[in-house]
């Protein structure tokens, strides 16, 4: 992209003929900051709401003595985020680690080689994710049974990899078919093997791609909420389900939801801010494919 | 090593991943569905009654009941998603530094858990202690005294705002890549020729994103008919079953009344409406492209 030309470009345009310059610009300014509010309101209310004291908790009120000991409640043993925690953190290693050895290699071969049915294959993948996956919640809740795997983070990591194989298929391929192929020949010509070449000439190419579907797959497994819903209820709780358990008899504890909802969301936050300009790219041109 | 050999060599992990955990559900799903099985009364697959669980949801109230709660929530959320995203694109695809800021959180509401948003807008919509009631009071104080979750069609309307809430951002995004990836000149030569901006927002910049939005309207529709956690955490499917649209009805019946046969047949039921909506879009989709 040249940037700098487009940004000229973009400075002349400015003046005149983009599209709502006609309308006042104060009133294009005060649309962009209620959007900003509808969209971030929300979040800075939870994260402000974790640190109010429980009298404050619920008030709308915004002046008060900050505390942290919602934090510390929420890794006591009445809770016991920390566990939850571990449960999220393994579920989504496992299957991110599985899922991205496996489409890589899928993707290799259905961006590189001919294969007879590619376009088939390709939609079939894409077309199991059409489906409303409570359908498949269903033989799972008794496959599950029958095996001893409800309430296992197993079990879990067993239903999210048909979540995230066919995402990470499309997106890997999409970034692999824009590499030219002739980096690869190449190396083959110099000798080197096929895995090779995939290994350290491919891989570190196709990067940006794998980064993409990895931030995705890790934001669908972190925040999955259906299947840990019904195929879970104590053990094996991931950390969406587990808020629930603030909701007591009592009424809910919100302060301390807000906490550990804040602790929960922080590290999909994190990675998105990390990869967002991949991530959209990756998304929009992967779906326009 | 064999190249022929080679490349299924690659695929079949994934493939045999795929079967187990996509493909060999889903059949035995549909062979659950041709059975009568309530979990309550035996823990073994009953009677093989064949379409009679499709059949009888025909019959069932509480199906076209949730089949309304569908049609309703589902074009509402995404003429609501589509039309905000234009919008909210067209004022931040500028090339200003602030705006700039703005697109780079823009992604942040994506990455919030949809359940924790669920639960977060349930306690500001609440009457007693939610900020939103002191919001949209202080603005609209005739609104002031809504307890949005409490009606069937307010709790409609708070569903739907959620949802779009969730799905906003990221489409957002996609159109303003659209939107900052599009050539300049031509907006430079409905300038000259004197086009006002509503006309080259709708003669030319709509035109020439039309293919975005239909993708955009194919994901936003395949999301919403499958919309769930904000539905578990915000209503519920209530008040009375006003927001128990389908994939959650399919919930209920399979996890609360633990009639798992009828539950997978809705469940197919679902997935047919869901393949014929993306088939409609899809071949707009490809006539779009033949007359580019």
């Amino acid at each position: 992209m040249n940037t700098r030309t487009n940004l000229v470009q973009q400075k002349k345009l400015d003046g005149k003929s983009t599209i709502l310059n006609k309308l006042p610009s104060l009133l294009e300014n005060i649309s962009v900051i209620l959007i900003v509010l509808f969209l971030f309101v929300p979040i800075f209310w939870i994260f402000l709401t974790s640190i109010k004291p429980y009298e404050e908790a619920f008030t709308t009120s915004v002046i008060f003595q900050p505390t942290f000991e919602n934090y510390m409640a929420v890794f006591s043993s009445s809770f016991d985020l920390g566990k939850y925690y571990s449960n999220s953190t393994i579920v989504v290693i496992v299957t991110l680690l599985i899922t991205l050895v496996v489409s890589i290699l899928a993707s290799y071969s259905l961006s590189r080689f001919n294969i007879p049915g590619k376009q088939i294959i390709m939609f079939t993948i894409l077309a199991t994710q059409f489906i409303p996956l409570i359908i498949n919640v269903i033989p799972y809740f008794v496959i599950f049974r029958n095996w001893g795997l409800l309430d296992t983070t197993l079990g879990l990591i067993i239903v999210n990899l048909g979540h995230t194989i066919p995402y990470a298929i499309w997106l890997i391929k999409g970034f692999m078919d824009r590499i030219p192929i002739d980096i690869e020949e190449q190396a083959s010509i110099d000798g080197a093997g096929r895995l090779r070449i995939i290994w350290s000439i491919l891989l570190p190419l196709a990067k940006p791609g794998i980064i993409t579907a990895s931030v995705f797959c890790f934001v669908i497994i972190w925040n999955e909420f259906m299947f840990s819903l019904i195929l879970t209820n104590q053990e094996a709780v991931t950390l969406p389900v587990a808020l629930q358990f603030f909701i007591g008899e009592e009424g809910v504890i919100w302060n301390q939801m807000a906490a550990a909802g804040t602790l929960f969301v922080l590290p999909t936050v994190i990675f998105m801010l990390l990869v967002r300009k991949q991530f959209v790219q990756g998304m929009t041109s992967g779906s326009i494919k | 090593m064999n190249n022929r050999l080679f490349k299924y060599i690659l695929l079949i992990p994934a493939f045999i991943l795929l079967a187990l955990t996509t493909i060999y559900p889903l059949l035995r799903s549909f062979w659950i569905s041709l059975h009568e099985w309530d979990l309550k009364e035996s823990a073994e697959m009953g009677q093989f009654v064949g379409v009679n669980n499709y059949i009888s949801a025909f019959s069932d109230y509480q199906f076209w009941n949730a089949l309304q709660a569908t049609l309703i929530f589902t074009v509402s959320t995404v003429i609501a998603t589509i039309v905000l995203s234009i919008f909210v694109a067209l004022l931040l695809s500028k090339d200003k530094k602030h705006l700039s800021f703005i697109r780079a959180v823009l992604i942040i509401p994506f990455a919030v858990s949809p359940a924790l948003i669920g639960y977060s807008w349930r306690f500001m919509l609440n009457p007693d202690y939610g900020l939103f009631d002191k919001i949209i009071g202080f603005f609209i104080p005739a609104l002031s005294d809504v307890v949005w979750l409490s009606h069937e069609s307010t709790a409609m309307i708070a569903l739907v705002s959620v949802v779009v809430w969730i799905f906003m951002p990221f489409i957002s995004l996609m159109f303003i890549s659209a939107l900052m990836g599009m050539p300049k000149e031509v907006f430079e030569a409905a300038k000259v020729d004197g086009a006002s901006s509503l006309q080259t927002l709708f003669r030319i910049t709509l035109p020439m994103l039309q293919p975005i939005i239909l993708i955009a309207a194919i994901l936003t529709t395949m999301f919403t008919l499958k919309a769930f956690d904000p539905i578990v955490t915000l209503t519920q499917g209530g008040p009375g079953s006003s927001t128990s649209v389908l994939n959650f009805f399919i919930y209920k019946t399979g996890f609360r009344f633990f009639d798992l046969g009828y539950s997978a047949a809705l469940g197919y039921i679902l997935a047919g409406i869901t393949i014929i909506v993306v088939i409609v879009y899809m071949r707009r989709l490809v006539k779009g492209d033949q007359w580019n």
